[in-house]
């Protein structure tokens, strides 16, 4: 710029008032704050480089510069400013790393005693820039290494920055410096996060496969005690799926309702030890007989405890099973809500479907009788909650709501649906 | 933008004067460079800057300024400031483009100068 014509100063004016010596002190002051709102404000990276390259330009009405960001191996122009397109990246040389390592604040490059390796950089730098003539070399750093290089050219008027612009250039640059370790350390949580969200989806993928393994197992296992009694064929599996809706119904936790769905497949487990002749017998028992098929419960307590499974209680659900809310049940004559709620749960799905299936002292009971006979037997028998959303779940069946509901009969046979409807609506009014 | 912040007038004999109002920030040093590049792609003869309506000036507005005073010069075409607030005056003293740039206290006086030098 020194070939210019220098205008005449016949415009200005000496600077009076709190002017007087003051302005360069405010607009540094400004610069510093446009500086930190240009690197806050941007809408994305780049721009809050071309915001922090200009304000350090404007600064020290410097005409050129660029900013080279270290990535996979060389240096790139990430933004410039009073330069031509088509900068090239700059490789990695020992001299360029060796200045950067040593480095912290800028430096200028064409002064008496300036370091050789200083000159070397600077000509690296010129020659994938030949339109600037290197003035300051600014590296940008954290402690934890190397981010690039901020290369600036000559000054408007040609002069040399002062040790304090150099001051407030450095300050600006550990600002920076600042500014693109967040941007990578932002890069890399969000890298590191699409990695974990892939494997969090394949465990998911994985924990599902493995319950269905286990359910599977257990269901294999249900189906050996129903096979013993082939009265009771499905029986298990239906009281499941019932007492897992009832569970749902009443907004237990998830951890629960898995608890009551392997615990109502597996409530029976104990009549494997039941003499096969009790099982199938249609003729009324004897008091011995009775003694014997009553000990289930606790013999499914005693098999399953032994089994860790990943939810609680599960064996204790299947010991209360039978246990009635007067205090009238076995095998331990509990009593209201010292029988835990999924025993509760299950009480009601076992006597509904054992109602709805045939047995071999009598056939399966209509729809509307068994209906009747849990309204008629709450809080004898069955708690008056779990009752009053079975018969939700059951109203919601009949409509449809909810598909085919697998334990109910078909339509005909003695089996109306309306009738049994209105007959649900006229029992849940008893039960607000 | 409701309100146009810099404007551009035809100041005769192939010279324009572009307005710039507000605060000489980003947003409205680009829009500066846009109508002076405008007008030296067409073929201009020079630009007068009026900073009349220039309430404050930061320093991306002065990187913006001295890229057009570079860019001007490279293009040789002739560039004038005029009626700046006392406060930019100053600051344009202290970064040096008062150097390279006349200023006028009026846009009469300078579109005078440059039809002369023109």
């Amino acid at each position: 710029m020194s070939s210019l014509p220098r205008a005449s100063e016949a415009g200005s004016r000496r600077p009076k008032g709190y002017l007087a010596g003051g302005i360069g002190t405010v607009y540094k002051l400004r610069a510093i704050r446009d500086f930190a709102f240009g690197l806050s404000r941007a809408r994305n990276f780049d721009e809050s480089l071309r915001l922090a390259l200009m304000v350090i330009m404007g600064t020290f009405s410097i005409l050129k510069g660029v900013i080279f960001l270290e990535e996979n191996g060389e240096f790139h122009a990430r933004v410039s400013r009073g330069l031509p397109p088509g900068i090239l990246p700059v490789p990695k040389s020992k001299d360029l790393l060796r200045f950067l390592r040593r480095t912290r604040k800028p430096v200028t490059v064409r002064r008496k005693g300036t370091a050789a390796v200083v000159k070397r950089t600077a000509g690296e730098l010129e020659s994938a820039v030949p339109a600037l003539s290197a003035e300051i070399l600014c590296p940008l750093g954290t402690k934890k290494g190397v981010l690039g290089i901020l290369l600036l050219g000559p000054t408007l008027t040609g002069q040399e920055l002062t040790p304090r612009q150099r001051e407030t250039l450095g300050v600006m640059a550990s600002f920076l410096s600042a500014n693109i370790s967040n941007h990578r350390v932002v890069l890399e949580i969000s890298s590191l996060n699409d990695v974990l969200r892939v494997q969090v989806q394949e465990n998911k993928r994985l924990l599902a496969k493995m319950r269905e393994i286990y359910l599977d197992t257990i269901r294999a296992f249900a189906a050996a005690i129903d096979a013993k009694d082939p009265y009771t064929r499905g029986h298990s599996e239906r009281v499941a799926k019932l007492s897992v809706s009832i569970a749902r119904g009443l907004g237990l936790p998830e951890e629960d309702v898995q608890a009551i769905h392997i615990a109502s497949i597996l409530h029976d487990v104990g009549k494997i030890v039941t003499d096969r002749a009790i099982l199938v017998k249609s003729s009324a028992l004897t008091r011995a007989e009775t003694r014997q098929l009553q000990k289930h419960p606790k013999t499914s307590y005693d098999i399953l405890s032994e089994i860790r499974f990943p939810y609680p209680d599960v064996a204790l659900l299947a010991r209360h099973h039978h246990e009635w809310m007067d205090g009238s049940g076995y095998p331990d004559a509990k009593r209201d809500h010292q029988i835990p709620v999924g025993a509760r749960i299950i009480a009601v799905a076992d006597a509904f479907d054992a109602m709805m299936s045939n047995r071999p002292y009598r056939k399966s009971l209509p729809l509307t009788h068994a209906i009747a006979e849990i309204r008629d037997y709450v809080n004898h028998h069955f708690d008056p909650q779990v009752a009053r959303v079975f018969f939700r779940i059951l109203r919601k069946g009949l409509n449809g709501e909810r598909g085919k509901v697998p334990f109910l009969p078909k339509e005909g046979n003695g089996f109306s649906r309306r009738e049994v409807l209105r007959f649900l609506d006229g029992t849940l009014e008893e039960f607000p | 933008m409701s309100h146009l912040r810099v404007r551009t007038r035809e100041g005769g004999g192939g010279i324009s004067v572009v307005y710039v109002d507000g605060y000489l920030n980003s947003l409205l040093g680009e829009e500066m460079e846009r109508a002076v590049y405008d007008v030296v792609d067409a073929g201009g003869a020079g630009v007068v800057l009026n900073f009349e309506g220039t309430k404050l000036i930061n320093s991306i507005g002065i990187s913006f300024v001295i890229g057009i005073v570079e860019r001007m010069r490279e293009r040789n075409s002739t560039l004038a400031f005029c009626s700046l607030k006392r406060i930019n005056q100053e600051l344009f003293q202290m970064t040096g483009v008062s150097r390279y740039v006349r200023l006028f206290d009026t846009e009469e006086e300078a579109l005078v100068f440059l039809a002369q030098s023109v």
